[in-house]
């Protein structure tokens, strides 16, 4: 039986640590096995943790910085969100992967390592949170290395850590340590299972693209175009307006999609180069066929409501209900939609009936399951759900 | 390359090759990638594609550049275009050149397709290289893994195994239990069968028990009657003896007189069984009543001596008595006392011979059968004992010498007087009297009767007591 309690503050540093601790500690019936932090950037990380630990005494923490945070109940920024869990049938486990930037298989290497699902066969379900630094880049490549050393038994689900849309610095938390350059892993082993489901609202809106040339997260030509020509060229043709000095309204709602076999995997544009390229919130591969990608409005919510729909399913199916859940979607959804967002909140809430949820706006969005199409993600609904 | 472009008097040469995926001519590698306006290039490259003649335009070299003069020639198949840029103005190439790179152009276009495929396949292997690497990984992990599930099963299996034969060991000991248990049964049946058949065998001596004692109340009641009507007749019997022999009823003759003796001694003789009889039917039947007083035993061998002195003297006996504190005194019915005393000297007197020798002692004593007094008192009882060096009683009948009717013949004694009742009726009433009458004998040297009652203590004062 899962017990579980989703608190928020508005406090940063130790005041915001305490004040999670404490209602954490009122509405569980023990120590939580497991925290997961979702915190703004606006905060002192290191007091945070520690005020946090001392009051809480967690068996472990994890948790990144945000881009915007939310619960059932409150969304926003500036503010800070935990999801304490406690379950005896469960086992929870926390890992560190670091300098994800100069060798991905060893990062993820030093993730499995740590976790006990790989030695053990106690646990039907495998299951674990990713929470990356995004801007050290790599994500994908990350995932890519440790779906092979965790032998494929796993699924992920997660997201990239964020700073509010400011792009500069990001950062994950383990226990009292916060990090930079690496992920940080919740291992969930359980006989029940977890379901988690993936969904995004973005078409082709453009012609197919040849990606010839991309240095990592920067495109640098289309169809040998510089990049950015070949948006302003998108944006003429579709009655838009593309702004060079502030080009990000227009790339909130004009992603790349590098087509895959399972669909379209979204690449959210960031900003322009000096040099006429566009840098992303994700890998671009240099050879890639690609596709500008639109969405409407109304879609995100949908496509939100059906992630949750998939999720819900996997739990039903096998005989359990869902009791909470964490949900992740892009920082670039919520400022395209702005105070829409809640829309997608309502929705995701909708599908779960009275489980309380919470979540964060990510710089990509993690998921390697069964029946999704797996990856590294940008603009992309994640959902999480615990059984009871 | 840069050969052929000097050849052809250019200052840059760039191949497109038409991309089937996504429509767009682009340059192999080696050539630039990104190029200023790429879509005046596209719309050049495509243009240049399609027309029959080389087609000529301006375009963007490079960022910041002013456009140079191009001129397009396109392929036959439209697979690939040759841009040929200058730095005023482009040399356009003799027409026999220019079909010669028209027909070039398809295989140029060709190869780097064919480029572009071993590229793909090169990263593809470099895939399926980097794949097999971490499927050996993986099949390293599952061969750990099968031999951890091999040995786990084998664990299992020893597990299952030791389950089974505790199994079989605990259903051999329910066995065992299950028989112990019907065993139990059994034997609590049998017991309850041996308890019913005890309490019937009970019941059975109960009432045999009832019947026997009815019986020997009617015995002894019978033998009560039948003693006191045969005494009255026997009484008036003597009577009339004793008128005759004092001549009466006239003088006898010698022989009358003595015909008259044997009657009497006979009618004495018979009265004694009678009176005998009636005293053992009297304590059988619980009819004897005690007077316990404080006797002396002084006293009481002293009177029992006199009674005895005229049988000891016409058997030519003599009799010892050692002295007898005179404050040896024992709490009994005097009467029966001197009744007992005076049987057991009666006894040592017809069994022992003539010349033989009697004696008589008495003294406190410390133990009652050899057996320890209950209180502090070392002398609880009295003991006289009746010693006598007459023939002896064969050990074979010591057992039986108390029961009634039972008689020990002696040479001297010759056929008994008596019916066997006096040593019955003496430890009958010596036991009545809260004592007992024991008995060690020798054959052929002597026996010696020990009578032993409660000594009177020194506040027992003369206070009688009827029992």
């Amino acid at each position: 039986m899962t017990d579980v309690v989703i608190s928020h503050t508005d406090r940063t540093g130790a005041a915001g640590g305490t004040a999670l601790a404490e209602t954490i500690g009122a509405g569980l019936p023990g120590k939580p096995d497991a925290v997961i932090l979702f915190a703004s950037p606006r905060n002192d990380h290191l007091a945070l943790l520690g005020a946090l630990r001392a009051g809480a005494q967690p068996g472990v923490l994890v948790g990144c910085s945000s881009a915007g945070e939310f619960t059932h109940d409150v969304a926003g920024e500036g503010l800070t969100c935990a999801v304490a869990l406690r379950n005896p049938d469960m086992q929870f486990r926390a890992a560190v992967g670091e300098r994800i930037s100069a060798d991905r298989e060893r990062a993820a290497q030093q993730i499995a390592d740590g976790f006990a699902g790989l030695r053990t066969h106690q646990y039907r379900y495998r299951t674990a949170l990713i929470f990356a630094d995004a801007l050290a880049g790599y994500t994908e490549g990350l995932i890519d290395a440790l779906t092979h050393a965790t032998m494929g038994i796993y699924q992920f689900c997660g997201g990239g850590a964020g700073d509010d849309a400011r792009f500069q610095e990001t950062y994950v938390f383990c226990n009292d340590q916060v990090y930079s350059d690496a992920a940080v892993a919740l291992e969930i082993l359980s006989n029940k299972p977890l379901g988690i489901g993936a969904r995004h609202a973005w078409v082709p809106s453009s012609q197919p693209l040849r990606v010839t040339d991309s240095d990592g997260m920067r495109v640098v030509s289309l169809n040998v175009s510089p990049a950015a020509e070949v948006f302003e060229a998108h944006a003429t043709a579709t009655n838009q307006v593309l702004d060079r000095a502030d080009p990000l309204p227009f790339f909130l709602h004009n992603v790349i999609g590098v087509a895959t076999p399972d669909g379209h995997k979204l690449r959210v544009p960031l900003g322009i180069t000096a040099d006429g390229g566009v840098q992303c919130a994700a890998d671009v591969p240099r050879g890639a066929t690609a596709r500008i990608m639109a969405t409407e409005e109304p879609r995100a919510a949908a496509a939100a409501a059906l992630a949750v729909r998939d999720a819900v399913g996997q739990l039903e199916r096998a005989g359990s209900r869902p009791k909470a859940a964490l949900f992740f979607d892009c920082v670039a959804t919520r400022l395209r939609l702005g105070a829409q967002f809640g829309g997608e909140l309502d929705a995701v809430a909708r599908e779960l009936g009275s489980a309380p949820f919470a979540g964060f706006n990510s710089y990509g969005q993690i998921v390697r399951a069964e029946g999704q199409f797996g990856g590294f993600h940008n603009c992309t609904a994640v959902v999480c759900v615990i059984p009871e | 390359m840069r050969a052929v472009t000097d050849a052809l008097g250019a200052r840059d040469l760039i191949l497109f090759v038409w991309d089937r995926e996504t429509g767009a001519f682009i340059p192999p590698s080696g050539f630039p990638q990104t190029l200023p306006s790429g879509r005046s290039w596209q719309s050049f490259a495509e243009a240049a594609a399609y027309a029959d003649a080389p087609v000529e335009g301006r375009l963007p070299a490079a960022a910041g550049e002013p456009l140079r003069p191009a001129l397009g020639i396109g392929g036959v198949q439209h697979s690939g275009v040759c841009v040929l840029i200058g730095e005023e103005t482009v040399p356009r190439p003799a027409p026999e050149d220019i079909e010669v790179m028209r027909l070039v152009l398809p295989l140029l276009a060709a190869a780097v397709r064919a480029e572009w495929a071993e590229d793909a396949a090169a990263a593809q292997a470099a895939l399926a290289t980097r794949e097999a690497s971490r499927a050996q990984q993986l099949v390293a992990r599952l061969s750990d893994a099968r031999n951890e599930l091999e040995t786990a099963l084998q664990a299992a299996e020893s597990a299952r195994l030791n389950l089974e034969a505790a199994n079989v060991q605990l259903q051999d000991q329910a066995a065992e239990l299950e028989a112990q248990a019907s065993e139990l049964d059994a034997q609590a049946r049998e017991l309850q069968s041996q308890s019913e058949a005890l309490q019937a065998t009970n019941r059975a001596l109960e009432e045999a028990r009832a019947v026997a004692e009815a019986a020997n109340r009617a015995k002894s009641e019978f033998l009560a009657k039948m003693s006191h009507e045969l005494r009255t007749p026997l009484n008036a019997i003597g009577g009339h003896v004793d008128l005759l022999a004092l001549e009466i009823h006239g003088p006898l003759g010698g022989a009358q007189q003595d015909a008259l003796r044997r009657i009497a001694r006979a009618q004495r003789h018979l009265l004694v069984l009678i009176n005998d009889i009636l005293n053992l039917a009297r304590i059988e039947a619980g009819r004897v009543e005690y007077r316990i007083t404080t006797v002396p035993v002084a006293d009481a061998l002293m009177e029992v001596r006199s009674m005895i002195e005229p049988q000891l003297l016409a058997k030519g006996l003599r009799m010892e008595s050692s002295v007898v504190p005179s404050d040896l005194a024992t709490r009994a019915d005097r009467e029966k006392l001197e009744q007992v005393l005076l049987n057991l000297l009666s006894n040592a007197a017809k069994f022992t011979d003539q010349g033989g020798r009697i004696a008589v002692t008495a003294c406190s004593a410390p133990e009652f059968h050899g057996c320890e007094p209950a209180g502090d008192d070392a002398s609880a009882f009295v003991t006289i004992e009746v010693h006598d060096t007459g023939c002896g009683i064969p050990a074979d009948r010591l057992d039986s010498i108390f029961d009634p009717f039972v008689q020990v013949r002696s040479a001297s004694a010759g056929a008994t007087e008596g019916a066997g009742l006096g040593l019955a009726i003496s430890r009958d009433l010596t036991r009545g009297m809260g004592g007992d009458l024991t008995v060690e004998s020798e054959f052929g040297v002597g026996s010696t009767f020990r009578v032993q009652l409660p000594r009177a203590s020194r506040d027992s004062g003369s206070v009688a007591e009827v029992r």
